[in-house]
């Protein structure tokens, strides 16, 4: 049979990403001509719009890029909001009562969140523990260690800790000045990063990697494929992701807090589970994650300019976490029908 | 005449597959019925059928004229039909006497009557002669005395209909003899008794009829008694399977010896020791739980090892991980193809390309016109039927997945010199079948070793050069292909 | 095989090394702290193990059976909500607390349709559905509490037995230990307790057997729930309030799987009873009541402490599995029934 090749137009319209898309371009147009009609003076399409719903995204952004590594690879971390919130404490405490510049306080949150990573990493690879209750068990040792941070000279556990520095300040404030448009850098610095991980995942040998042992661990194992070292390399990488999620918070909102990202916690999963890396593993992409997070902040941020109550927020995040999940089972049911399996 | 199990027009089908087409017969009450045909014939899913487990699209069972409605396991079992299954289905964490009940635990006002529970499996043990006490929870048994409880959670619900499928695989001769003794009580209390197995001695000891199926259509049935080894064979494969083999073109030249193996030690196997020539085809016999799928996992690397030596290539080696042995040019086709084969969500090009992504580099990224080119070619190779290589492999046949895996390990990239292949033919048709073979011995003449598992007898010692006989844990012998026949292999494979 | 002696059997089991460490804390809390042995003392750590018990009804049986549920603690909150507005709108506290275990009822039911129907894994579902619980109960409230507004229902958790001053036991704990010690029986005697044990087991054997996996489960979610909302009702009493958060600080369902992993029920199912996951609970409440006293000002090492036991239970837990996958002839376990999704593989 003579064989053919795929054109690229082809995998596109097929990608999921593509559904994606549109469901964004619906979202933006009914956000768009609704809510003037709605809520009298909430305009959705303005530049101010689009400047907060860049920014609301780089926090959930880096906890998407983690916990879509994992996921691909079969696996996944439900500390992610603990370790952000924990990586925060660290820089505010480093900043404002042990006196260290900036740059060291954010140097030893990474590398705190780094040792939170590996010991994930261990619990699951060496102790066989299911990620999901290893992570959860980590959540709740962090937190310990959290009330441990914040309890200040005279004893006191303060719940959140504020600090001043202006260096600090400044790098997470800084804006790219397009116009009478200014692009916030960490906006910048999230897009790179879905550059930079889209393209690992998608062109190099190890994104090919996790994605076969997210497919058939077993499989990849016989194949040559060290998936030990892999998930060991993941855990890492999502536990620093999420501290420096932390770290952004911190710096924007100019206190660390024990509850910090507790609102973002299931984003990450949630993304890209709806940007199409189900839960098995083996499938989907950062492109597709990144425009599942896409859709998640400009819904929140239609709801808000329409007045939705913030309350419902934390409804919305459970909810839209079930609602990917059954998308994905439909989807699978009838991928797997079609094949007859 | 009392009873008896009809089958009308029954067809399964999935996409693209027809398991089974318009299968009709009926079984009757104080015989034996047996239900033959190869792998993929369609036994199995016959069986799920009847059971409950899976649902026909098309006809019905009826049951003594009653049509019976099995849309699930419990409505089965309701409707007096018991299956057997090869796969052991015992819960490993509860009791011999809980597992024998399952599902139907004796209670008086809402509470377990263990008293009752216990007299009764003490009863069934005793019926049985096994050295079993009611109390142990089943992962402490024997394999062979797990399928006897299996028998026995069957036995006792006094169904209308017992279904036996390859019951003997794991036993020992003394159970068998127990076994036909209590399938020859079944039938002369007038139950309905349908046997699968793959041993035609046995089906022609215990069986009084019996049905061929081949590939998912009803073939024939025929009187146990009136019938012989040679029409079976030819009913069960449509022609005569011996042109197959003798077709087959071999390697004459064998190179240096490639694998040496000494003394290897692991929980399951006990001081194994054999050497492999290159060019050499070797095949492995024995029964399911031998041992044999655990040497080769662990040459490969997949399993540690207790004590022994394993020479590659002249050289003593150690591989902790299949990485090691990968690199230095060993490869596993595994024995379940789904579950540790193949990625089976992903392309046919993620397939073949996995043990050789190092290769494919292009600066940091893969190169994709090498790895597209790479899959096309072995797609083309093994005539491989898809458009794309674009395609998940699960959309692919059995034999197609199969060469898919060949693919993986015999590609240009991969320097294979010993390429083993355990339960190569499993699931596959029987054209298919024929062509893996001859690829077999064609791997031989670019003088590699293969190594050939597979538990169809006729076939190990049709297509290897050499047979090795394994028994728990053991090398119990060596024969060429000249040497071995069905019967003194499977002495060998069942010496105790 | 000869039977073990009865005697011998106790000594060895886990439940026994769980109370042997209980007693081993209390022997050194009243070493370290002699005064904590006071009355106010023994009636507050009866007080908190009288809710944890009866979450552990629930979450144990559902363990067993190879489910999860993460969502107990916010459903259970938002039940003390219903009630406690019910309460305040003058229906008879009998009645709210009935609509409260409906509530329950349809959030278990909720949750067994996610797991049962649509193929999740149940903790996804169920983690999920806790931040849908907390929300609505969030909004509805706007963050604040509910005073309960019954003089009656609040004086039930005061109830203490003896009926004297001296009185040390909580008429709720009774109630906690009566309910565990009736699940016991349930799960060791009777047919529907057997079948919690086969599904969790081997879920597939158990179909082929006749059995319906999937209807057991799902009796197990609505279970877990109910008794979670009864478990809330208790706490609700004895803080006088319903509120979004009542219970999501103590999580009295994380306590309740600690300490059935700790107590020998196994984290994939199938086995364990609900004696050693008692103990469980009572070494786990023991030793953070013993933690607070001790050593009032380092709340992190008694949160540190908290967090560990889950991560020891399952270390063990683990190795146990190790060890029985062993003498199977298995090599590994292969993931485990919670993990498997339809598409997975």
């Amino acid at each position: 049979m003579e064989q053919q090749r795929v054109s690229r137009l082809q995998r596109i319209v097929r990608s999921k990403a593509f559904t994606l898309f549109v469901l964004l371009a619906v979202l933006i147009l009914g956000f768009g001509f609704l809510s003037p009609v709605i809520k009298r003076g909430a305009m959705f399409f303005h530049s101010n719009t689009l400047k907060t719903t860049l920014q609301d995204l780089s926090i959930p952004a880096f906890l998407a890029i983690g916990a879509g590594c994992l996921m691909v690879s079969g696996s996944l971390d439900f500390s992610q909001a603990r370790v952000g919130a924990f990586g925060g404490i660290i820089v505010a405490a480093g900043i404002q009562w042990w006196g260290l510049n900036w740059g060291a306080a954010i140097i030893i949150a990474l590398a705190l969140s780094a040792i939170i990573g590996l010991v994930n990493a261990i619990l699951v690879n060496e102790l066989k523990f299911q990620p999901f209750i290893a992570t959860m068990a980590m959540s709740s040792v962090i937190y310990s260690v959290m009330y441990l941070v914040a309890t200040d000279r005279t004893g006191q556990i303060q719940s959140t800790i504020n600090f001043t520095n202006e260096g600090l300040t400044k790098i997470i404030d800084w804006n790219l000045k397009i116009g009478s448009f200014e692009l916030p850098g960490t906006v910048l610095l999230l897009l790179a990063a879905f550059v930079v991980y889209g393209l690992l995942l998608s062109k190099t040998r190890f994104g090919r990697q996790l994605y076969l042992i997210g497919g058939n661990a077993t499989a990849a194992r016989l194949s040559g494929i060290d998936a030990k070292k892999t998930s060991y390399f993941l855990f890492i990488n999502c536990s620093v992701l999420s501290g420096l999620a932390g770290i952004i918070y911190t710096g924007r909102t100019r206190q660390g807090s024990l509850l910090a990202l507790a609102n973002d916690q299931f984003t990450g999963m949630t993304a890209a589970i709806l940007g199409g890396i189900s839960f098995g593993g083996g499938s989907g992409g950062m492109g597709g994650a990144f425009l599942g997070l896409l859709v998640i902040k400009t819904f929140s941020k239609g709801l808000a300019i329409i007045n939705v109550n913030t309350y419902l927020t934390n409804v919305l995040s459970g909810a839209l976490l079930l609602a990917a999940l059954t998308f994905d089972y439909f989807s699978q049911r009838s991928q797997r029908k079609r094949i007859g399996i | 005449m009392d009873k008896y199990l009809e089958f009308t027009g029954i067809g399964k089908s999935y996409p693209g597959v027809k398991a089974l087409d318009d299968i009709s017969f009926r079984a009757e009450g104080g015989k034996v019925l047996a239900l033959l045909g190869e792998n993929g014939a369609g036994k199995s899913t016959l069986l799920k059928i009847m059971s409950g487990d899976q649902q026909a699209n098309e006809g019905t069972v009826s049951l003594s004229g009653e049509t019976l409605s099995l849309s699930s396991p419990a409505q089965a079992i309701k409707a007096g039909i018991s299956v057997i299954y090869q796969e052991r289905q015992l819960i490993p964490s509860m009791s011999v006497m809980e597992n024998v009940f399952l599902g139907a635990l004796p209670s008086k006002n809402g509470f377990i009557d263990y008293k009752k529970l216990r007299a009764d499996t003490v009863a069934l043990i005793e019926e049985f002669g096994l050295p079993i006490l009611p109390e142990t929870p089943a992962m402490f048994l024997s394999i062979a005395h797990q399928q006897m409880v299996e028998i026995m959670k069957a036995y006792r619900r006094d169904s209308a209909v017992i279904a036996f499928d390859e019951p003997t695989a794991p036993l020992t001769d003394t159970e068998i003899s127990t076994l036909f003794r209590i399938i020859r009580e079944l039938r002369g209390k007038g139950k309905i008794v349908i046997y699968v197995s793959h041993r035609l001695k046995e089906i022609f000891e215990i069986t009084d009829e019996i049905v061929v199926l081949k590939d998912g259509r009803y073939v024939a049935t025929l009187q146990t008694s009136a019938t012989s080894e040679p029409e079976l064979i030819a009913a069960m494969v449509g022609r005569d399977i011996g042109d197959t083999y003798a077709n087959l073109s071999r390697n004459e030249k064998y190179g240096d010896v490639l694998l040496e193996v000494r003394g290897l030690t692991t929980d399951m196997l006990r001081s194994v020791s054999f050497n492999i020539r290159a060019g050499e085809v070797v095949g492995f016999a024995g029964l399911v739980g031998s041992g044999r799928t655990e040497v080769m996992r662990a040459i490969f690397g997949a399993d540690a090892i207790d004590s022994g030596e394993i020479k590659f290539d002249g050289e003593t080696v150690k591989f902790r991980a299949p990485k090691d042995a990968i690199e230095r040019g060993v490869a596993l086709c595994p024995e379940d193809r789904k579950e540790q084969g193949l990625v089976l969500w992903r392309s046919i090009e993620d397939n073949i390309i996995m043990p050789v992504l190092a290769k494919l580099k292009k600066g940091i990224f893969l190169d994709p016109k090498a790895s597209e080119d790479l899959a096309i070619n072995e797609v083309e190779r093994y005539s491989i039927k898809t458009p794309t290589v674009d395609k998940i492999v699960a959309e692919l046949s059995g034999g197609n997945q199969q060469k898919v895996i060949l693919g993986r390990w015999t590609n240009k990239l991969m320097k294979t010199k010993l390429l083993i292949l355990d339960e190569p033919t499993k699931g596959i048709d029987v054209g298919t079948k024929a062509e893996i073979y001859q690829m077999v011995c064609d791997f031989a003449k670019q003088g590699m070793a293969v190594i050939f598992i597979s538990s169809e007898l006729t076939e190990v010692i049709n297509v290897a050069d050499r047979i090795l006989v394994m028994h728990d844990g053991e090398i119990k012998g060596d024969l060429t292909r000249e040497e071995a026949t069905e019967e003194n292999v499977l002495a060998l494979a069942m010496s105790e | 095989m000869p039977k073990q002696s009865f005697i011998k059997r106790t000594i060895q089991s886990k439940s026994f090394l769980l109370l042997a460490v209980t007693a081993g804390i209390l022997i050194l809390t009243a070493i370290v702290k002699p005064v904590a042995f006071s009355l106010a003392n023994g009636r507050e750590l009866l007080q908190r193990l009288s809710y944890s018990l009866v979450f552990l009804c629930g979450v144990s049986m559902l363990l067993i059976s190879g489910g999860i549920d993460f969502s107990l603690s916010s459903m259970a909150s938002a039940a003390t909500v219903i009630f406690a507005q019910l309460v305040k709108m003058k229906v008879p506290w009998g009645g709210a607390a009935l609509a409260a275990l409906a509530f329950g009822a349809v959030a278990g039911l909720i949750n067994a349709f996610f797991v049962n129907k649509l193929n999740m894994m149940s903790f996804i579902a169920t983690i999920g559905m806790s931040s849908v619980w907390a929300g609505f109960a969030a909004w509805y409230t706007r963050g604040m509490q509910i005073s309960v507004v019954s003089a009656t229902f609040n004086k039930i958790s005061k109830i203490y037995l003896p009926s004297t001053s001296k009185g040390l036991i909580p008429l709720v704990f009774v109630i906690g230990a009566v309910l565990v010690l009736a699940y016991s029986l349930v799960l060791k005697f009777t047919r529907f307790g057997r079948s919690v044990l086969m599904i969790g087991g081997n879920a597939a054997a158990a179909r082929l057997a006749g059995l319906k996996p999937k209807l057991v489960s799902s009796l197990l979610f609505v279970n877990a729930s109910v008794l979670g909302v009864a478990g809330g009702l208790i706490f609700a009493s004895q803080q006088k309030a319903g509120g979004p958060a009542l219970l999501t600080t103590t999580m009295p369902e994380m306590t309740a799987l600690t300490a059935s992993i700790l107590g020998g029920v196994a984290f994939s199912g199938g086995s364990g009873s609900l004696a050693g996951a008692f103990s469980g609970v009572l070494l786990i409440q023991v030793l953070a009541y013993a933690l607070q006293v001790m050593i009032p000002t380092l709340t992190w090492v008694q949160l540190f402490v908290n967090g560990m036991l889950l991560v020891v239970a399952l270390t063990v837990d683990g190795f146990n599995m190790k060890r029985r996958l062993k003498k199977l002839g298995i090599k590994s376990a292969g993931g485990g029934g919670r993990m498997i999704m339809p598409g997975a593989k």
